[in-house]
């Protein structure tokens, strides 16, 4: 009897005129070495989902697939800015594929940023991550809803003593935002520390309870608000 | 005690600092224990900071990597941090242009792979930092997967160790007849605890040379 095997990831791509993403996976399984196939389905969503279901893929043989190539009939969004849920599926191994790693690319002129997008379970426990402005960064919090259901942010910025809700609103199914950080924010909690070229100041961000969400902060370019570095939350 | 293990870079990077939170529940005064390692794997400093709740403390971790040797061009190691509390911690590496923040280090199973997706190009230069987190050597092998090639490399990482490998190097054979989009896979063989980073530097016009650092935990 074949066993079936799962994984799955959560992040966000931006798929724009000016930046293209491109998924990355490598399917794999400790026990097994031989390059059985998988099948990897994609859903980028920003609003409704769409997937697709991509041929060709093996355990332990890395592959990846560029968003605009993988759904090539979309139209002009309304936002670049999207989510993406992969999937990868084993009916062949003889052990689990929890091992499997993901990473998601953003390529733009001049840059490229690679990041680990969030291996699901639903529902998952948030994580804590951290907001900073100097002179090099700025940073917002994308928040992913990979669900049919409207979603409450369980996040909280720690603002002081008092904790604030990061996104007081909810979250439509499929839905994706972005909330760039607040300079309130940091006025009203963080002591800047001196750097070379400026103050760094710092803001914590956690989660309570438990969440469908998926959320990633990312820290920009302050000058051209290029995205330099992502961390799950 | 809850220990977290952190990469660490002070060249080419011209500022680094440690960022450490304690959790929410946090109701007294947090002590964290740091313990500084080189990149052969040896205890070379340490420090106790006591880190108020509901506060931040931002470190920079120049004045405690004194004596911090060089390998393969860069002086680098691993911090560990150690405290009662949930806390988090992070590392915030700065370039002249731009910043990295890193969070603790994954680690891969024996027997389980690593993987990167790579681009190679002219104006870019990768080094791959590998973590032994164990008390054995730990034995890697390295395939890079670009065009219809898959050549393959051996690397030994000394216990509690940390090297960095030009990969450009590592895999010149295959480069020499040119670069392009590819992937790296890392099997670890024996039973080790290995974690890795990509250092990723590109040369851009007017910008000078630009670093990045990714691969760490989701």
């Amino acid at each position: 009897m074949n066993i079936t095997r799962r994984v799955s990831w959560v992040g966000f791509a931006v798929d724009g005129a000016l930046t293209k993403s491109t998924i990355h996976f490598l399917g794999c399984s400790g026990g097994v070495s031989a390059p059985y196939p998988t099948q990897v389905i994609i859903t980028k969503f920003n609003n409704e989902p769409e997937a697709v279901a991509l041929e060709g893929a093996r355990l332990n043989t890395p592959d990846g697939v560029r968003i605009d190539t993988a759904f090539p009939q979309e139209g002009q969004a309304q936002s670049a800015l999207c989510g993406v849920a992969v999937e990868i599926t084993s009916n062949q191994a003889r052990e689990e594929i929890d091992d499997s790693q993901c990473f998601i690319e953003l390529q733009s002129r001049n840059s490229l940023l690679k990041y680990r997008p969030i291996q699901y379970t639903q529902p998952r426990t948030p994580k804590t991550g951290i907001l900073i402005r100097d002179h090099l960064t700025v940073s917002s919090v994308v928040l992913l809803n990979p669900t049919d259901s409207e979603q409450a942010s369980p996040y909280l910025v720690r603002v002081g003593e008092a904790e604030v809700p990061l996104f007081p609103e909810t979250i439509k199914p499929w839905g994706v935002v972005e909330i760039p950080a607040s300079d309130e924010w940091f006025d009203r909690s963080s002591r800047p520390v001196s750097l070379s070229g400026g103050v760094l100041q710092s803001v914590v961000v956690s989660g309570v309870g438990e969440t469908p969400l998926c959320g990633f902060i990312v820290y920009r370019d302050a000058a051209i608000r290029r995205a330099i570095s992502v961390q799950s939350i | 005690m809850i220990e977290r293990r952190y990469w660490f870079a002070a060249h080419p990077f011209s500022e680094t600092h440690l960022l450490l939170a304690p959790s929410a529940h946090a109701s007294e005064t947090v002590e964290y224990q740091l313990k500084f390692f080189d990149p052969d794997g040896l205890f070379f400093n340490e420090a106790h900071i006591a880190v108020e709740p509901i506060s931040i403390a931002t470190l920079e971790l120049e004045p405690f990597l004194h004596g911090l040797k060089f390998e393969s061009g860069l002086r680098h190691g691993c911090v560990t941090v150690s405290s009662s509390d949930h806390g988090n911690a992070w590392v915030r590496l700065a370039s002249r242009t731009q910043v990295s923040i890193l969070s603790n280090l994954i680690e891969v199973k024996s027997e389980a792979n690593g993987f990167f997706p790579l681009n190679f190009a002219q104006d870019r230069k990768h080094l791959l930092v590998a973590i032994n987190s164990s008390d054995d050597e730990a034995h890697i092998r390295g395939r890079l997967f670009l065009r219809n090639r898959a050549p393959d490399v051996p690397l030994i990482i000394p216990p509690h160790g940390s090297r960095c490998i030009p990969l450009e190097s590592a895999f010149s054979d295959v480069l020499s007849e040119g670069g392009g989009n590819s992937y790296l896979r890392l099997t670890v063989k024996q039973p080790a605890r290995v974690s890795f980073l990509i250092a990723e530097s590109q040369e851009q016009a007017g910008e000078g040379e630009i670093v990045s650092v990714w691969g760490a935990a989701a």
